[in-house]
């Protein structure tokens, strides 16, 4: 794991721990769950950086989506639990991912989130270049790919996706 | 931390693919859905209905997903590692 990319990385390590991506929905996330047991009087220094108050605008995020589907009305097993709810929030703000296809806006991906399976198990790296690209496989099937845009030269080494900017690395088919 | 995956031999070249995964396994929320559920859903934005939609996947099951959602970290705290 690298160190807390914010403001406010020295004081995180001071305080013995770190994180990944601080900059991302997954690195930010990811700081709320470190975060959360601190003393006010590290909260207060953190409140000072754009991280933190990022956090602070996911979490009622979280939870103005858990009112929406109150009020929505709708009455299913699976969506009443706030624990649930919150799990699916961040399930997925943390893992999915969209693009824009603007020469094809009648594609069923175009403009939607997704998640995709398996490639959501790759951890993020802010610093490493990635493209998705939409091809045809050997049954002409269409693909999701993520490809790498810098080489991996040995064996052992972790292999990352980019989960925030891809949409303007996107082939389509 | 997630499940990471590492290079096991040899070297990956730069532009090749490092994971790929077949349209029909993507998980977006159906034009239709939710067309059976009686609720007023339109103050949901797209990513709120995908969150929902994964709620759905999870609880009915039997589909070609399961394994995927078996492998979710089943805590919020765990989600966002």
């Amino acid at each position: 794991m690298g160190s807390l990319r914010c403001n406010a990385a020295n004081h995180c390590r001071r305080f013995g721990f770190v994180s990944t991506a601080a900059d991302t929905n997954t690195g930010v996330l990811q700081g709320y769950y470190v975060h959360r047991n601190l003393s006010t009087k590290v909260v207060a220094i953190l409140n000072t950086t754009s991280s933190w108050r990022r956090i602070q605008h996911y979490q009622e995020a979280s939870a103005a989506f858990e009112h929406k589907v109150r009020d929505s009305g709708l009455q299913v097993h699976w969506a009443q639990r706030p624990t649930d709810l919150h799990w699916a929030w961040v399930t997925v703000h943390s893992r999915s991912m969209k693009v824009f296809i603007p020469r094809n806006p009648n594609h069923p991906l175009h403009a939607k989130p997704f998640l995709a399976p398996g490639a959501d198990f790759l951890n993020h790296e802010p610093a490493v270049q990635v493209e998705w690209q939409l091809r045809k496989g050997k049954s002409n099937e269409s693909m999701l790919h993520i490809a790498t845009q810098q080489a991996y030269p040995r064996a052992g080494l972790e292999v990352f996706n980019q989960y925030a900017v891809s949409v303007s690395k996107f082939q389509s088919l | 931390m997630r499940s990471v995956r590492y290079v096991t031999k040899g070297r990956i070249q730069k532009g090749h693919p490092v994971v790929t995964v077949p349209d029909a396994l993507l998980i977006h929320v159906p034009d239709d859905w939710p067309r059976t559920l009686s609720a007023n859903l339109e103050g949901l934005s797209k990513i709120e209905m995908l969150c929902l939609y994964l709620l759905h996947l999870r609880a009915t099951g039997g589909d070609m997903w399961d394994p995927y959602v078996a492998m979710l970290p089943t805590t919020a705290d765990d989600s966002a590692l």
